[in-house]
């Protein structure tokens, strides 16, 4: 608990002094612009981060590929894509393409890989499960010295802004293993939408706690606002626990957290089986009973629940910050009278309620084989120097020339080494307070920002621009932006420390492996059943019960082994 | 060697081979597929015996025996698969056959030609689009707001959860095949009407026999082979319930009465990668059908003297 205190002070402290400085992505203000000169000498002469290696490089890729993003030629693939011939011509690093398949294909080719012992130099691992298996097996390489002299500052500075925790979760016996790429837990947090124009005009007032939400919903429902088939309060029951409109906003509401290790006086349980989740799956089937839910709603997946929404039959919704920009403002497009607003999760007791978000946030591990040829972790850094630079520099245009550009092929979503700038929601965020606060925009690091800005003239200062549409400057406004809106909300609950960690996120133990998806199953089964009222209401127990010996107490066991091993 | 007295005409083996040559080329490519595609990945039948991890590839994996099919066979949700997978196929197979069988007798009742044809297109259609299409349609056909169910209103009736409840949700299963696949069989089966011998009818007229004991005496006597052919293919589907429409339709609040094998093999081996219990329980479900349709041929051939083969 004290440890946990200590992270959190240490991070909010890292949060004011970012906020505090100038957003820290920024290039070195020595660097000179070239221009005109067709093929651009490597930038940053002398300096480490883009200097070529001193031996040509043949680095075996593979990856998957989406569409690609931007006004890319026709027949670009990742094998004749830009990336190639910038590093062979920056770095002198060759990438050998072994396979390019399409995305959904990624996983099963890369097992495949596995299985057959014929991996590549690099690998970008999804999974957390294959980087635990790897690194288990001693198959990967340790970059930290190689991170430590060339990675390029700012992306370090971007792990320090989560307290570093990305990169002790990709340490292993001491070694750091990958490059992890990371995304703000910060963004996963739920909030409440709902119609405010509905709300205004049946006079009823902002709720603030359970009891006045559940009213509104059932006044929402009593006076048709969405026609007779209007839902109150939309979900996809088939996953209450998702990304997307779904039910953590009641759960949460009453301290319970699904799906979820949850620390409680040093030992790990599972939010799933907590009494609090009986509270709110008592309140959602109370909900349901009086039809506040679509009837179906256990049937419904997030295509379902957005349709809804478009025709505008639902009144609110729990999600996270960004649904104004999806899909709240397509629903804006069909009916431009429908106001949407957010507000923090509401407690049954109207005390602020506690969120909880991920420890472990890395969506990619950027790894390297033991096989690979020597030099190959100097070399991954370079990539994702470069393309961190590309993406993020201000003046990349400048420094790298046209070939950085989509018609020129350079495909910014494709290929090995890709890290984002994760906490990007929070620095566009102080960036743009502090234009709206100066009317100065000279602080701005990126085209995002400007976009931003753009959007707040739209929507605050009544611009009439054809850049934009009303219903996408909305979106983008009230989610990243507004008073009151989408990050307006999470910066609040940051700031007053109303989140907690999943706390666990060590390797998948072997009960989690055989039995997941058997208790996973159960739960969904029992949550949708229990709030349609198909079973007793006294059924939470024989629940708990099931899951604890189908499994869920050995589970719960190894993980506090692994986490008392980890802490 | 002495020569023997009687040589078999190898001249006729011979010339019948080369005859025949054409039509073993043709096969061929069918052949290559097949072993390709089907005899090959037989090979992965290891990893039912293995705890298989890709890293450590087939010759690594340790072997566990039959620790797989017993981890299986005692998962809670193996037995409600496992009863749910026979019921929905079992009435598959049944109303897969008996509906386009009935419908092929009626059309092939219809004096208007062109009435019989277009019925007879507009039953293929849904043959021919895959469950990721059909899935909406479906859905939105038997949603609460759905057309079934403002029907049942207007006929005073309550609306019906088709989606939701688990008996129901059979139903849908069941019917929603009959109707996507009634086509294909019903062309085989008016295929084998148009094989009869029309004198046998009009012999039967003369005999004062009216419609329904025509059918009953010459018409289902006369599709009798191709009635046990198809019977008998579709025994082999019995633990096939159809992966694809029921991962399209079902829900967790209906995996009671819907979920089958191949989805809680879905969920397990592709989702969890479970790879070697995954392939127990398809290794389980194709000896299975191999036993049945053993079976079926069998007795088949024996009752009533029928040879597909």
């Amino acid at each position: 608990m004290k440890k946990i205190f200590r992270i959190l002070t240490l991070m909010m402290a890292v949060i004011f002094l970012v906020a505090a400085c100038a957003p820290a992505v920024a290039p070195p203000a020595d660097s000179v612009p070239e221009n005109g000169e067709d093929v651009p000498s490597p930038p940053f002469d002398g300096d480490i981060w883009f200097s070529p290696m001193p031996e040509p490089i043949t680095i075996r890729v593979g990856a998957g590929f989406g569409v690609p993003e931007g006004a890319v030629p026709p027949g670009t693939t990742l094998e004749n894509m830009m990336l190639n011939e910038l590093l062979a011509d920056m770095f002198n690093i060759h990438l050998e393409w072994m396979w390019a398949v399409p995305g959904e294909q990624a996983d099963e080719r890369l097992q495949l890989a596995l299985a057959t012992g014929d991996v590549p130099d690099i690998i970008s691992l999804s999974e957390s499960i294959d980087f635990f298996e790897l690194a288990g097996f001693d198959q990967l390489r340790d970059l930290r010295p190689a991170m430590d002299r060339y990675l390029l500052p700012e992306i370090r500075e971007m792990y320090r802004y989560f307290n570093d925790v990305p990169l002790d979760i990709s340490t292993v016996n001491g070694n750091l293993l990958a490059i992890p790429h990371v995304v703000d837990s910060f963004q996963g947090m739920p909030l409440i939408w709902y119609r405010y124009d509905w709300m205004t005009a049946l006079g009823i007032s902002q709720p603030t706690n359970m009891d006045e939400f559940q009213a509104m919903l059932q006044a929402f429902a009593d006076n048709q606002m969405g026609g007779p088939n209007t839902v109150p309060l939309s979900m996809q029951g088939n996953e209450p626990v998702s990304w997307a409109p779904d039910a953590r906003a009641i759960f949460q509401g009453y301290g319970s957290y699904p799906e979820t290790w949850l620390n409680r006086n040093g030992e790990l349980v599972f939010g799933t089986i907590q009494p609090e989740t009986e509270q709110a799956l008592l309140r959602l089937r109370d909900m349901y009973a009086h039809g506040l839910l679509n009837p179906e709603f256990a049937t419904m997946n997030v295509d379902m629940v957005v349709e809804e929404i478009v025709a505008d039959r639902v009144g609110a919704i729990s999600g996270e910050w960004w649904l104004p920009n999806w899909p709240l403002n397509t629903h804006l497009e069909a009916n431009p009278d429908a106001e949407w607003r957010g507000m923090p999760i509401l407690t049954p007791d109207g005390s602020p309620g506690i969120v909880s978000i991920r420890r472990n946030n890395i969506s990619l591990y950027h790894v390297v084989t033991t096989n690979a040829p020597p030099g190959t972790e100097e070399a991954l850094m370079r990539i994702i120097n470069l393309r961190w630079a590309i993406d993020y520099w201000p003046d990349a245009l400048e420094r790298f020339g046209d070939r950085i550009l989509p018609e020129s092929g350079y495909v910014y979503n494709w290929g090995p080494g890709r890290i984002i700038l994760a906490h990007e929601q929070y620095v566009n965020f102080v960036a743009l307070r502090e234009a709206i606060a100066t009317g100065n925009t000279d602080h701005f690091t990126s085209s995002q920002q400007e976009d931003l800005w753009l959007a707040y003239q739209v929507i605050e200062q009544g611009l009439e621009t054809e850049e934009m549409s009303y219903a996408t400057a909305w979106g983008l406004h009230v989610s990243r932006v507004a008073e009151g809106g989408g990050w307006d909300s999470n910066m609040q609950i940051m700031q007053n420390n109303q989140f907690i960690f999943n706390e666990f996120y060590g390797e998948p133990t072997p009960t989690e492996i055989a039995r997941f998806s058997i208790l996973h199953d159960m739960w969904l089964e029992f949550f949708a059943s229990f709030v349609m009222g198909l079973i007793p209401e006294t059924a939470f127990a024989d629940f708990v019960n099931d899951w604890r010996t189908l499994g869920g107490d050995d589970w719960t066991a190894e993980v506090n082994e692994q986490f008392r091993e980890l802490n | 060697m002495t020569k023997a007295k009687y040589e078999p005409p190898k001249r006729g083996g011979l010339t019948r081979l080369k005859r025949e040559i054409p039509f073993h080329l043709m096969i061929l490519p069918a052949l290559v597929l097949l072993i390709i595609y089907s005899y090959l990945p037989m090979a992965g039948i290891i990893m039912a015996f293995q705890d298989f991890r890709p890293i450590l590839s087939f010759e690594n994996s340790a072997f566990v025996g039959l620790d797989n099919f017993r981890f299986v066979f005692q998962l809670p949700g193996f037995h409600r698969a496992f009863r749910n997978t026979i019921l929905i196929a079992s009435l598959r197979i049944a109303t897969g056959i008996g509906f386009p069988l009935l419908l092929a007798l009626l059309i092939n009742e219809v004096r208007k030609k062109w009435f019989a044809r277009s019925i007879q297109t507009a039953v293929f259609l849904p043959f021919f689009l895959s469950w990721a299409v059909l899935g909406g349609i479906v859905r939105e056909m038997f949603s609460l707001t759905g057309p079934i169910n403002q029907i049942i209103e207007a006929l005073g009736g309550d609306s019906i959860m088709f989606m939701a409840l688990n008996n129901w949700f059979r139903f849908i299963l069941v019917s929603t095949h009959v109707w996507q696949s009634m086509g294909i069989n019903l062309i085989i089966f008016l295929a084998a009407i148009t094989n009869i011998d029309l004198a046998q009818y009009e012999a039967s007229e003369m005999d004062g026999c009216n419609k329904l004991k025509q059918v009953w005496h010459i018409t289902l006597p006369g599709m009798l082979p191709i009635i046990i052919l198809v019977s008998t293919l579709a025994i082999g589907q019995l633990l096939n319930a159809g992966f694809e429409q029921v991962l399209i339709l079902y829900s967790p609040v209906v995996y009671e009465g819907g979920d089958i094998l191949d989805t809680l093999v879905y969920r397990m081996g592709l989702i969890q990668r479970q790879f070697s219990p995954a392939a127990a329980i398809g290794l389980f479900r194709s000896v299975v059908s191999l036993i049945l349709v053993g079976i079926a041929y069998w007795s088949a051939y024996k009752f009533s003297d029928y040879r597909i083969f």
